[in-house]
């Protein structure tokens, strides 16, 4: 009887330490799953000089920049964020690293843009050093030549969250 | 005894009347400074934006009503409340309110600052004439009232540029979608402040307090009641 406790008990520690190993990413399970062949169409991509737009010294100042530019707008549009992200974050525009998770452009020619985390210092900032974030990064699209008429901002897929700002609404793009 | 009765009940109706109407031309000034329990605000010194604020309000408040007795001010906030969202937005349309002003502040050591916005977004106003109801959105509530935000923020501005002009800078008035001004249907803009500190903030009230007095009487003079 004491055995059979004892055993149960082996087993139920395997058992959870099995699981918290699997939990962690320790142990990973690949299954077979189908395999995806990519299509012509979404690695295609070209050379494209696109100017980069940047608040600097009290005045807007443009870079112009050689892109890899996808022939998917989706795809384009998310290369385009990035770069401009990864450039402000050198210029120290920004003090932290902010990537696009996701970018879409709808049949209504909004893009909805998704951060991984807010680009904002909530308590430091002024209202003006966020709007020419925003509108650095928004003027950059616009010259890109996508077919956009205003901008969602996100973090996370969820509108992005600011006291100041409404990002619910779209940030609209100055023809 | 008939008659004095009905002469007392006459006069009565009269002066309540006179009293009533009286209280409908009412200025209404709404002053929303910025924070509450749930968001402290920007760090001034020692002190959060949301306490700074609310001193830099009341000041305002008691300077206005010095000059304009007549002037109703109203805060919206206290200290410890905690607004729900679009409350000020409601308190400030029941209330019928003819001008409503958002004041922030920000730590910035370097050059005096003071900017300057409206609730603005791409969409036209579009009134429906054929019903007398209907649901307005959030975000068109404003446009009725777009133009006067406008010309008292560019009033403001003009004033400020002048008042300002060797010691600080005074960024034009810029319409954006500015959280706090959404929803509001009366003329509403908002006011940053860069400052130093307290005494700096309190400074930079005062000044403010000139600048708006040309504001507020146009205002008043142009009978811009509701």
């Amino acid at each position: 009887m004491k055995r059979w406790y004892t055993s149960l008990a082996l087993i139920g520690a395997g058992a959870g330490i099995f699981y918290y190993l699997l939990h962690q990413h320790i142990i990973v399970i690949a299954f077979s799953s189908p395999s995806y062949t990519q299509t012509q169409a979404s690695i295609q991509a070209s050379k494209k000089r696109s100017p980069l737009f940047f608040y600097k010294n009290d005045s807007w100042c443009q870079e112009a920049t050689d892109l890899v530019w996808p022939h998917d707008p989706h795809e384009a549009l998310s290369y385009l964020c990035n770069r401009w992200l990864a450039v402000a974050a050198e210029e120290e525009l920004l003090h932290k690293k902010v990537t696009v998770t996701h970018a879409f452009i709808s049949p209504d020619k909004k893009g909805y843009i998704s951060f991984d985390q807010s680009p904002f210092e909530p308590y430091e900032q002024s209202i003006h050093q966020k709007i020419v974030v925003i509108e650095g990064l928004t003027r950059s699209v616009q010259a890109s030549g996508l077919e956009i008429d205003g901008l969602y901002y996100m973090v996370n897929d969820k509108p992005l969250s600011d006291y100041h700002l409404d990002f619910a609404l779209a940030w609209p793009i100055k023809k | 005894m008939q008659i004095k009765f009905i002469v007392i009940a006459l006069l009565g109706i009269f002066s309540f009347d006179v009293c009533s109407k009286q209280a409908k031309q009412t200025f209404t000034l709404v002053i929303d400074p910025a924070g509450d329990t749930q968001y402290h605000g920007r760090i001034i010194g020692n002190q959060f934006e949301r306490n700074l604020t609310l001193e830099c309000a009341e000041f305002l408040k008691k300077e206005l009503n010095a000059i304009f007795p007549e002037l109703r001010i109203v805060l919206t906030r206290f200290p410890g409340e905690t607004p729900t969202p679009f409350k000020n937005a409601s308190f400030a349309n029941k209330i019928g309110s003819n001008l409503f002003i958002s004041l922030m502040l920000y730590q910035q050591q370097e050059t005096r600052t003071v900017a300057i916005y409206l609730f603005g977004t791409q969409d036209t106003y579009q009134p429906s004439a054929s019903t007398p109801l209907h649901f307005t959105p959030l975000y068109k509530v404003h446009q009725p009232s777009a133009a006067r935000s406008k010309h008292y923020a560019q009033q403001l501005y003009d004033q400020l540029a002048v008042t300002l002009k060797k010691t600080g800078i005074v960024r034009a008035p810029l319409a954006v979608a500015f959280a706090p001004l959404e929803g509001i249907a009366c003329p509403a803009f908002a006011l940053e402040l860069s400052v130093k500190n307290k005494h700096d903030a309190l400074s930079m009230t005062s000044e403010l307090v000139n600048a708006l007095k040309d504001v507020i009487d146009q205002a008043l003079t142009t009978q811009d009641h509701a």
